[in-house]
């Protein structure tokens, strides 16, 4: 079967060697992939869901992608230079969160035939159109509205996310105005198209914590176990007076799950702040010398905030950390608290062994049904 | 891999220089492409040098645009009238975007292109900002997108190689230029060789990544001046940036860096795409000339391996052949000149010094021989019978005459009876050089030859000698060689008919035969020489391969094919032109045996 060879292949961008020709990029006529019967399967490994983000030149694609993913400081994204390839990341450092980020150029289109578009959406989980709220986006909305026809008719199964993009600048009023107006307009444009397509819209800075709760929500939607996990969230806070808890990817500061509560702004920044102060107190204090790891199955921390709150975080796997915030009377039974975490990582730990038991039924099965991207379906609870 | 002689195919290449531009993603910036000549229908007005079409002629700058427009379409372009070429239309290339910023236009929309002629090869080299025809434009144009965005590895410059035969073959070299108002402070550009031949372009790969890495220092070190002169006025990255943690100087940066800027101006040099013009026309030009490209017309004969295995040692031995040349200048007075030039027939470096030398100082007036049947019909069947002998054998030949170009014709003629391999020539020596140096010989005619020599039998002395002066112009043009006087001495009693090697007579058969155009006369000894070649092998192998073997046994085997023992002689001496490929090939084989 094509599929196993395909299986084998190293994936992803780095590793690559330098000048090779990229079978994932799609550029040219690849024989093999005209012959592929379900253009919509996905040519990865273990159906790692792609995270495509377009939109129009300096709409700010990059920049995201390295403030989110390489920890890069919001001021240094001034001096990049404009992304003249497909630049993909690899995110794989836990077993639920694993995808790939494809930032596009701006410059070129992707639906030309000169690329095989197949390739380049075929395997993809969702779609971030970045538009820039400081800017004119009349250009961007006619972008937005080509882009999703085309993608849409090589892979209806991807996710359209629209992120309102540099909105630091503008004012409440301004965000508000803008956001409906974009809606509006785009909405109109689907129907005009008659596509059956729901667009996600978020307002997003790189400058504060917007950018990574819109992206924690776009990848929320390509993990298949998030109702489990939410539901086990769900579980822990009422039996243990937690008033918010969160599931976090601690290299990205991503929440990968939270419980049914409303999200609240400030406590998510608050827990991606605790995240950064036990991490960068343990780089300090805690890691040996010849060990790079500042998370490690021991991490735990507790902070006591002067207004009544207890921010309480514990270990989970090597990537993931929950994170919780309680009122400090209710931390009174740490033991119980304990205890019930306890539980919940073993929850966690079980979810993720039955992923990986389905993982070693043949894949090519899944492909063949079209369910390929994983996400379709979740383990019964 | 075997080369013969065959039609010589010119390369086909396409350079260009690539931008990825802010605005428009990656464009074709300027693209240089050879245009061959099949006939010859371009008026000679057009003088051996650059010149911007339209700003320097009118008539040109039409020439050229008929030309880039036409050639490609048809091999015999018709040339329509000035005025009826649209001038105005040129800008339009096929699928050209309207919408071209500064940052992606080279030239000005009134210089179309530059042109050079190669009058001699007959080749135009034209640039403009793209391909006019449309099929070479989409090829170019999609090798530009893969060098400047799929094919690139950010951050790292430098050459790649990518393609495949529906898209042609692309040698991409990307560089980065620094820009002050740029994003990044830089800019992606890239320069790329397309071409249709996959080994060509990968055996030209030392010599283009040489060459354009030149290319690219170059622009890189002008747009560094600028640079560094902008940055001094107008930082890119003020110093307090990073601990501002408002974003309120983005808004700044944002609107500065937004602009789009001409390569002239990021260079500072106004004749930038005049002289990008000149360098790619030098690389296509030079690189075309380095690697010749030959049809293969059936197996290579012997004569073209050892051709090809001379040609390598002259490559390998480079610093050799030179400093011999520069040690024979430095003596010219003490030792001959042509000393040195142990004639190995691809040195031919050697022999143009020669050549020269001697030339000047010839008259013109003096008769050469152009091929062997003019020695023959000038010596008389039989003293030719008898110096041809001498020569297929492998007795020295030496030839003392009055003049150089005599001397030479001489034995350029005799060496045709000879494979390249068995030829060891020294065209002209002021003293006597022994017989294991050369079988050819061209000695002053003031030298004498030494004792040993008259004494043994083993030599041919072809002596020409001038004619008294006359002033019968008529009788001249009949007969060149008119009054000449050619006696040729030997060593030895004349060697009669039947000890003769079966092949001279074969050879001499063909000379003689006035009814045959000489060139089919040359391909005819071709043919004999490599039917001979095939039976030198067999004996090699014969010899190489078995061990002892006795007289009885050689002589059975060249009854087998067709010789008898007057042949052996000339066989054995053969034997030391065959190609060392051919004899390593046999050698490690007969061992296995």
């Amino acid at each position: 079967m094509s599929y196993n060879q395909e299986d084998e292949e190293p994936f992803g961008y780095s590793q690559m060697p330098v000048g090779s020709f990229s079978k994932q990029l799609g550029y040219g006529y690849e024989d093999d992939n005209d012959q592929d019967p379900f253009p919509g399967a996905p040519m990865s490994s273990d159906n790692k869901p792609r995270i495509l983000l377009m939109g129009l030149k300096r709409s700010g694609k990059s920049s995201i992608q390295k403030v989110v993913f390489t920890k890069m400081s919001p001021n240094e994204t001034l001096f990049l230079d404009s992304t003249p390839k497909i630049v993909k990341e690899d995110i794989s450092n836990n077993s639920f969160i694993q995808f790939q980020i494809w930032d596009f150029p701006g410059q070129i289109d992707f639906f030309d035939h000169t690329f095989d578009s197949d390739t380049i959406f075929g395997g993809c989980g969702a779609l971030i159109f970045v538009i820039d709220a400081q800017d004119d986006y009349t250009d961007a909305l006619i972008r937005l509205r080509q882009t999703t026809t085309r993608a849409y008719k090589v892979n209806p199964h991807i996710k359209f996310e629209v992120f309102i993009h540099k909105v630091d600048g503008l004012s409440d009023d301004d965000k508000m105005d803008k956001q409906r107006d974009i809606h509006q307009r785009a909405n109109d444009d689907l129907q005009e198209a008659g596509l059956d397509i729901t667009f996600s819209f978020y307002l997003t800075s790189i400058y504060d914590h917007s950018i990574f709760e819109a992206f924690s929500k776009v990848v929320q939607k390509l993990i298949p176990q998030l109702p489990t996990l939410e539901h086990l969230l769900n579980i822990l806070i009422q039996n243990s007076c937690i008033e918010k808890a969160f599931l976090f990817d601690v290299v990205s500061k991503i929440y990968i799950a939270t419980d049914c509560m409303p999200v609240d702004m400030q406590s998510y920044e608050l827990c991606c702040d605790m995240i950064d102060v036990v991490i960068d107190i343990s780089c300090i204090y805690g890691a040996l010398e010849d060990e790079a790891t500042a998370f490690d199955n021991k991490s735990s921390s507790t902070i006591k905030l002067n207004n009544g709150t207890v921010l309480y975080l514990r270990e989970v796997n090597k990537c993931l950390a929950l994170v919780c915030i309680l009122r400090e009377e209710n931390f009174d039974k740490q033991g119980l608290i304990d205890y019930n975490f306890h539980c919940f990582r073993t929850a966690i730990q079980e979810v993720f062994e039955l992923k990986e038991n389905t993982k070693q039924k043949p894949s090519k099965y899944l492909n063949d049904t079209g369910l390929s991207n994983g996400y379709m379906q979740g383990p019964a609870t | 891999m075997y080369y013969c002689s065959g039609k010589r195919v010119s390369m086909n290449a396409i350079l260009a220089l690539c931008h990825f531009c802010e605005q428009h993603g990656p464009r074709v910036l300027f693209c240089t492409q050879p245009f061959h000549e099949r006939n010859n229908i371009i008026p000679a007005t057009i003088s051996n040098d650059t010149e911007s079409i339209a700003a320097n002629d009118s008539i040109n700058s039409e020439l050229s645009e008929v030309i880039s427009k036409s050639r490609l379409k048809s091999p015999t372009p018709k040339f329509t009238s000035t005025e009826s070429v649209d001038t105005a239309g040129h800008n339009d290339g096929p699928s050209m975007a309207k919408d071209r910023c500064e940052g992606c236009r080279s030239l000005q929309s009134s210089v179309p292109g530059y042109v050079s002629n190669d009058l001699e090869a007959k080749v135009k080299y034209v640039s403009s900002q793209q391909p006019h025809h449309d099929q070479l434009y989409s090829t170019v144009r999609q090798a530009c997108i893969r060098s400047l965005s799929s094919e690139v590895c950010l951050g790292r410059e430098g050459p790649i190689f990518f393609g495949d035969s529906d898209t042609r073959y692309v040698l991409s070299y990307t560089f980065y230029l620094q820009d002050t108002k740029s994003r990044g402070g830089r800019r992606l550009y890239s320069i790329i060789v397309v071409m249709m031949d996959k080994i060509y372009l990968l055996n030209s790969w030392p010599f283009l990544v040489k060459h354009l890495q030149n290319i690219v220092k170059d622009l890189q070190a002008k747009a560094k001046c600028v640079y560094e002169e902008e940055d001094k006025t107008q930082p890119i990255r003020p110093p307090n940036v990073r601990s501002c943690p408002v974003p309120t100087q983005r808004r700044l940066q944002r609107s500065r860096s937004s602009a789009v800027r001409s390569m002239v101006d990021m260079t500072g040099d106004e004749t930038l795409f005049k002289s990008l013009h000149l360098s790619f026309t030098w690389v296509l030009k030079a690189c075309s000339n380095r690697l010749t490209e030959k049809l293969l017309e059936g197996p290579p004969t012997e004569d073209s391996i050892v051709d090809l295995e001379k040609q390598e040692e002259v490559v390998d031995d480079f610093v050799l052949v030179g400093t011999e040349k520069i040690a024979d200048q430095d003596n010219q007075e003490t030792s001959s000149v042509a000393d040195s030039a142990i004639a190995i027939g691809a040195a031919m470096n050697s022999f143009s010094l020669t050549d020269d030398t001697y030339c000047s100082s010839s008259n013109d007036q003096i008769p050469v021989f152009h091929n062997l049947r003019e020695l023959y019909q000038t010596m008389g069947y039989h003293s030719f019978h008898q110096l041809a002998h001498h020569v297929l054998v492998g007795n020295q030949i030496i030839v003392q005459t009055d003049s150089y170009m005599i001397t030479k014709s001489i034995i350029d003629c005799l060496q045709v009876l000879l494979p390249k391999g068995c030829c060891r020539i020294i065209y002209y020596s002021e003293t006597y050089e022994e017989s294991w140096k050369c079988n050819f010989l061209g000695l002053s005619k003031f030298c004498s030859l030494p004792k040993h020599v008259l004494d043994s039998e083993h030599y041919a002395l072809v002596n020409v000698d001038s004619p008294v002066p006359t002033n019968n112009v008529l009788e001249l043009s009949l007969n060149p060689f008119q009054g000449y006087k050619v006696q040729l001495f030997t060593g030895q009693p004349p060697m009669d008919k039947a000890s003769a090697p079966k092949i001279l007579e074969k050879m001499e058969k063909a000379v003689a035969n006035q009814k045959l155009n000489w060139l089919v006369v040359e391909q005819c000894l071709i043919c004999i020489k490599e039917e001979w070649m095939n039976k030198v092998k067999v004996l090699f192998t014969f010899t190489k391969a078995g061990g002892n073997r006795s007289e009885e046994d050689t002589k059975k085997l060249l009854q087998v094919f067709g010789a008898s023992g007057e042949d052996k002689k000339a066989l054995k001496f053969w034997m030391t032109g065959l190609s060392s490929q051919y004899k390593n090939h046999m050698r490690q084989t007969s061992k296995q045996i």
